[in-house]
């Protein structure tokens, strides 16, 4: 994203906030054409459209899944189900309109998009129709899982683009394939809690608009925070209404969020630890050096991200969970973890962590080994949520192993310690926590950044002189 | 009683103002902010002026043209350090053969001229400095050498081709623009009649503010940082594989300077080398025309290479020789000394090998020119 769009959308949300009857509407149209208007172009170009066009089917395929017969009553959807389509039409219509600079117009001819719309409109009624097992929303889980392996798997990308040119009667090119499926990854955990929170009966019933809303909310649609579908829709239901000092922390969020992430991080990606210092670099403290600013930077950019996407929500009366709380400055990995991407951090908990441990404490299996086997399994899927490659798996299993070792070392010194530490004496341990906890994170950037283990060995043969 | 409360649109009101004024200010008083650097202080001075062809490699070589702010270039060469007392400074002027594409700063002609170890005869280390920027066009190396008095330069070493010599609008839009005050000086001084400086303007009160300056200051934040890894990695340039120069030659005659029985010189930028006499003023100038690949295969009976058939550039060797020794200027023809196997990806692009033969013949002149001083 960049300033430019950034700006537009804050115009959006100013416009957006200001109204009264048909806000809702209106947060639901925007939300639906900054899918279109973010995706990046595609190798194949039809792409651009077909996959936000792919987002909404699957968001709207959930949402009937896990809603009651009442909530789909047509008589209160009909005006979210009309903006939806409208604005799907709209987008396409721009092969007519050519307004290069908003969309492409290279958009599909209409008469496919008619097929598309019968085609989803078949599969709605199925939806609808069909009975709801519980294997249903397994499979829907399941399905939405597949879908996230099949995207960031290189191999599958590569496969499936190799097919479709056979398909074409053209030859392999020698390319990197790539489907940049924009804000997936988010959609997913929205999508996967909506379907869990359903099958426990957590979740509130909700209309077309306010799922769909809840799902692709435009400022947090391409990197969060993880927002819960009831807290959400309770702000989208009633919006706060802001004082002028809300005004002023909402503008002040935003333009904090610019400024970490348009001029501190960018800043700083110049120097940050990448492949090409990696293989360059020979001297241990500039490769600390770079490997700090990358640290710093990827706290920038994120955290950036979210001010912007809080101030942005802020500004339409709904407030957004935080999703940073001074990570770098905690003084172990639990409490960073506790700190860093906060809300995807409490869904992997929610819906992956405890489960497991309930599954194994009931099995009785030891708890030092439960702990392994919990941290270690939770983090290393954490890493690869960021795509399946070797860098992101043992980003994962550094941190889960760090989180298992502090866990058993707080432990050792929980049972022993005697006393309070002297606060000076706490005070110094504090700070050596915090610059070990910092450090240990900072190594883990090694392997999350750079695309190969064996650079990121090189790294780190150069960052400890070996 | 007070309250903290914050007044959104005053701040905003305020901040404009602030902003408003801060262009005004930086438009009338126009600071020299490429003189700040954090070259020759926190990291060394590059060897060469800062250049990378292609933006994607950027990041790669660790640099960035800033040839819209000579001052940012003049600060991040170690040429901005002090002089020593004992030192002699000649400065190189050129295009990218005295660059030097493809090699390290460690490997080019100044490299191997300093390791010549000269001294002057009165006992001065001639220490040389390359300040050539890749770009085959005179008038933008007279206006560097203009430029680098400010660096106290005993003498001037400038390597020339026949390319050089063309009137091309886009090299004066590309690099002159930036200079108009400067470059309109020189035209006028010299009477410079045949540089197009057509669409060369004074910038405006606008253009010269902050927001119209944004990319020129842009790139001078992005120098200073591209000055951390590059000082980490000692790389200034991204090398690339390149296929060796064919000995075969088409069998074309066309040039851009005339045909082969109407050759005309007199419309392009051989005036520049008298502008150049002038900026070197008292201090001696050494014209060198550089050496260039000379094909043996076939057709090479009709050119030397891709760029130039052998009518124009026997006939160019042959004016620039009686046009310096009219306006008695040293000069220096070196055409054919260095070997066609020590060409790399150009007819001008020389090999670490290429160089020291060039070295070899160059630093006799210059030490009989730093003692004839």
């Amino acid at each position: 994203m960049t300033v430019f769009n950034i700006g537009l959308l804050a115009l959006a949300a100013l416009i957006i906030g200001r109204l009264g009857k048909g806000r809702e509407l209106a947060l639901l149209g925007a939300s639906v054409f900054v899918i279109y208007w973010l995706q990046s172009p595609q190798q194949f170009i039809s792409l651009a459209y077909w996959v936000p066009t792919a987002t909404l089917v699957l968001t709207v395929s959930c949402w009937l899944l896990i809603s009651a017969p009442e909530a789909r009553a047509w008589n209160q959807n009909w005006p979210a189900a009309l903006v939806i389509v409208g604005v799907m039409l709209l987008v396409d219509l721009n092969q007519f309109f050519g307004f290069e600079k908003i969309y492409m117009t290279t958009t599909p001819r209409l008469w496919m998009f008619a097929l598309a719309l019968g085609v989803c409109a078949v599969l709605f009624f199925v939806l609808v129709k069909m009975p709801r097992p519980l294997f249903v929303f397994s499979a829907a889980f399941v399905g939405i899982i597949l879908i996230f392996v099949f995207l960031k798997t290189p191999f599958f990308v590569k496969t499936f683009f190799e097919f479709i040119n056979s398909m074409r009667g053209q030859q392999p090119e020698n390319t990197r394939y790539i489907i940049s499926w924009l804000g997936f990854s988010y959609i997913a955990f929205r999508l996967i809690h909506t379907l869990r929170d359903h099958q426990i009966n957590r979740l509130p019933a909700l209309t077309l608009a306010e799922y769909v809303t809840y799902v692709i909310f435009f400022p947090a649609f391409t990197a969060g925070p993880i927002d819960r579908a009831e807290r959400f829709v309770q702000e989208l239901r009633n919006p706060v209404a802001l004082a002028e000092q809300d005004w002023a922390q909402a503008a002040t969020r935003f333009f904090i969020g610019l400024f970490k992430k348009f001029v501190i991080a960018d800043v700083l990606t110049l120097i940050a630890l990448n492949d090409v210092l990696a293989a360059q670099v020979k001297s241990p403290a500039w490769m600390w050096f770079f490997l700090y600013a990358y640290s710093l930077r990827i706290y920038f950019d994120f955290s950036g991200y979210t001010d912007i996407a809080i101030g942005l929500a802020r500004i339409m009366g709904i407030r957004l969970p935080e999703n940073f709380s001074a990570p770098y400055l905690k003084p172990n990995l639990t409490q960073f973890w506790n700190s860093w991407h906060i809300t995807l951090t409490q869904w992997f908990r929610a819906y992956f962590f405890n489960p497991i441990t309930r599954a194994l404490r009931i099995k009785e299996v030891p708890i030092p080994l439960i702990i392994l086997i919990t941290q270690i399994s939770t983090m290393v899927i954490i890493g690869l949520w960021h795509g399946v490659a070797w860098g992101f798996a043992l980003w994962g299993l550094w941190h889960g192993l760090g989180l298992f070792i502090q866990n058993r070392w707080s432990e050792f010194v929980r049972v022993r310690m005697k006393a309070p530490l002297h606060p000076t004496g706490q005070l110094l341990l504090n700070t050596i926590n915090i610059f070990l906890t910092f450090n240990f994170v900072s190594l883990g950037w090694v392997f999350f950044t750079l695309s190969t283990p064996a650079l990121a060995l090189q790294a780190f043969s150069i960052l400890f002189n070996l | 009683m007070k309250t903290n409360q914050v007044n959104l649109l005053r701040v905003l009101i305020k901040a404009l103002i602030l902003y408003t004024l801060a262009n005004f200010a930086f438009a009338y008083f126009q600071p020299a902010v490429g003189k700040l650097s954090i070259y020759n202080w926190l990291v060394p001075g590059r060897e060469r002026m800062p250049y990378e062809r292609e933006v994607e490699y950027y990041a790669v070589s660790h640099t960035i043209p800033v040839y819209e702010d000579m001052n940012a270039m003049f600060s991040s060469h170690v040429v901005s350090q002090p002089k020593q007392a004992d030192e002699y400074r000649v400065m190189l002027v050129g295009d990218s053969s005295t660059w030097a594409f493809g090699l390290t700063p460690k490997e080019n002609l100044t490299a191997q001229l300093n390791l010549l170890n000269l001294k002057t005869c009165d006992g001065r280390r001639v220490v040389f400095y390359n300040i050539a920027f890749p770009l085959p066009y005179v008038a933008k190396d007279v206006l560097i050498m203009d430029k680098s008095r400010e660096y106290q330069p005993d003498m001037f070493l400038w390597l020339v081709t026949l390319d050089a010599f063309r009137n091309r609008t886009i090299y004066t839009d590309y690099f002159l623009s930036p200079y108009s005050e400067e470059v309109l000086s020189l035209v006028d001084t010299y009477q410079l009649t045949n540089l197009d400086v057509e669409n060369i303007h004074t910038p405006t009160f606008w253009e010269q503010t902050i927001i119209g300056q944004r990319s020129r200051l842009k790139k001078i934040v992005l120098l200073q940082l591209h000055g951390l890894p590059w000082n980490a990695a000692k790389l200034d340039y991204y090398y690339r594989t390149w296929t060796p120069l064919s000995q075969d030659q088409s069998d074309s005659l066309e040039s851009d300077f005339g045909s082969p029985d109407n050759v005309n010189f007199d419309s392009n930028l051989f005036d520049v080398l008298r502008a150049g006499r002038g900026v070197a003023g008292e201090l001696p100038l050494l014209i060198v025309n550089e050496p260039i690949f000379i094909g043996s295969g076939i057709n090479s009976e009709i050119r030397y290479n891709d760029f130039y058939p052998r009518w124009v550039y026997d006939e160019y060797r042959v004016y620039i020789e009686n046009l310096t020794r009219a306006e008695k200027i040293n000069y220096l023809d070196l055409w054919n000394v260095v070997p066609a196997s020590e060409f790399t990806d150009s007819p001008f692009h020389r090999s670490a090998a290429g160089e020291q033969i060039l070295a070899s013949l160059i630093s006799p002149q210059i030490l009989n020119l730093t003692c004839s001083q």
